[in-house]
């Protein structure tokens, strides 16, 4: 189902390359593609590098597949259904959300608009493939410090980039609504501003989150936040990488609503989130996760006093 | 009493050959207005909604007279992202196959056939402006079919009735 979702990806004649890539999508964590230079991609053994006839090898050879600009772009339009229009907002962003909740970066050249901000991008020509994995149960070691007495704990998780933040979080997020041995279930809010936790393409979610989960699909966090409030009651909120004074603001405002959050943040220790507009005084439980042997792990939970709760 | 036979069917021969021919003109001046409320209809849909072309073309095709109608259906279930095949592709496959039982000119139908070789690549505006151009384009036509196509009815009518009734005296 995955390796299909992965090969939907490339159109028919750049498709039968990467059947032997799509093989391996349950180890596979990204595709890199950039013009002239060669295929990539990178899985739990290390990185890889694709021939011409889609073989993985672990080095360059005479036989790697080169990727061109007009391949590129044939992939690209093929991703936007040859309808770019209809993706402007998701370029203007820098990614494309696929089928499965993968998400494509894209880099190329930006075009600003007259505020400063961009407006779109031309000539793109690297696409970063992340692959989504949804893995369940990756959130029972943190399960028990989530919750205090059947009640849902505030929780902010901190990683660096690529150290599954967002699979705990879908799999918290399924956890809590469909209800453990912890809590029963409750109803969940969840701002999916880049439609990767629910993997939701044309509103319908790709990624089981429980049978209680109202999902915001690609709206801004904070407006979403605040519109889930409104109009949804949840129990608890979800957001996925927040980190400015705005989406700080707005989870000040549930909390202060009844609601809790579960969130997620870029970063590596206690400090990094002390240095966010006292972000660290808004949760309860702090999770930080890191790689172990290549592995994404559950590294440390503290509380909000900062005493480790696991490690 | 053959001879009268072969006279008359001759004449009628001629004239219903002339029918065709004025049949067809009137309807390729139908043909021409489906194809600009179908590319209005396209047109409104990506202003409005935004959507990705297959999923146009499903939203429209009901709304559509055939043949064009099945046309857009047969290509938005062929350009979903399951498919790997360019749309491009798909549509001059599909609108190559609807345009051979349909009487428009050589022009108009590669026209038709090249219509997303404008699509894909553009901003919302600038699409629509794309789909804007391919109206403008079939306004034309429609005018001076319009306006030449019942000129062109009568004198083909006529010739054609004309030309049965000298054959016919010839022949006797």
């Amino acid at each position: 189902m995955k390796g299909r979702q992965i090969l939907n990806i490339f159109p028919n004649h750049i498709r039968e390359k990467f059947i032997r890539v799509a093989e391996k999508v349950d180890e596979l964590r990204e595709i890199r593609l950039i013009a002239e230079q060669p295929v990539r991609f990178c899985c739990k053994e290390g990185e890889f590098f694709l021939s011409v006839r889609g073989m993985p090898e672990k080095a360059l050879s005479a036989n790697t597949w080169r990727i061109t600009s007009g391949e590129l772009e044939q992939i690209i339009n093929h991703i936007c259904s040859y309808s770019r229009y209809a993706y402007e907002e998701d370029i203007r962003q820098g990614f494309i959300t696929v089928p499965g909740g993968h998400r494509i970066g894209l880099a190329g050249q930006v075009i600003l608009g007259e505020d400063g901000g961009v407006k779109n991008m031309k000539y793109i020509r690297c696409l970063n493939i992340r692959i989504s994995h949804e893995i369940m149960g990756a959130a029972n070691p943190l399960m028990p410090f989530v919750h205090n007495r059947g009640e849902v704990c505030n929780t902010l998780l901190v990683a660096p980039p690529g150290c599954g933040k967002t699979t705990m979080l879908r799999d918290l997020i399924r956890q809590i609504s469909d209800g453990s041995c912890y809590a029963k279930g409750r109803q969940v809010g969840v701002v999916d501003e880049r439609s990767e936790i629910a993997g939701a393409y044309q509103g319908i979610p790709g990624n089981r989150l429980g049978i209680r989960t109202d999902v915001l699909d690609a709206c801004p966090k904070v407006q979403g936040m605040m519109l889930l409030l409104r109009s949804m009651a949840p129990e608890v909120v979800a957001v996925d990488e927040i980190g400015s004074k705005e989406d700080l603001q707005a989870i000040r405002t549930i909390l202060q609503s009844g609601c809790k959050v579960i969130a997620t943040m870029h970063g590596s220790g206690m400090e990094d989130v002390k240095g966010r507009e006292a972000g660290d005084a808004m949760f309860d439980r702090f999770a930080f996760l890191g790689k172990k042997e290549g592995k994404c792990v559950l590294l440390k939970v503290t509380d909000r006093e900062g005493e480790e709760l696991y490690a | 009493m053959l001879k009268l036979l072969g006279a008359l069917f001759l004449a009628g021969g001629a004239a219903g050959y002339s029918f065709c021919i004025c049949r067809d003109l009137k309807l390729r001046l139908v043909m021409l207005k489906e194809l600009k409320y179908m590319y209005q209809l396209i047109q409104n849909e990506i202003r409005y909604t935004a959507l990705p072309m297959p999923l146009i073309f499903e939203n429209i095709w009901e709304k559509v007279k055939p043949p064009f109608g099945g046309m857009l259906r047969n290509i938005g279930r062929k350009t979903g992202p399951a498919q790997g095949e360019m749309l491009s592709e798909i549509w001059m496959r599909e609108a190559g196959v609807v345009l051979e039982e349909v009487p428009l000119t050589k022009k108009q139908k590669e026209s038709v056939v090249r219509f997303t070789e404008s699509m894909g690549m553009m901003d919302k505006e600038g699409q629509a402006k794309a789909v804007q151009r391919r109206i403008e384009e079939l306004d034309g036509w429609i005018f001076s079919q319009e306006k030449e196509g019942r000129q062109q009815q009568r004198v083909i009518m006529s010739m054609g009735i004309g030309a049965g009734l000298l054959l016919t005296i010839l022949l006797l």
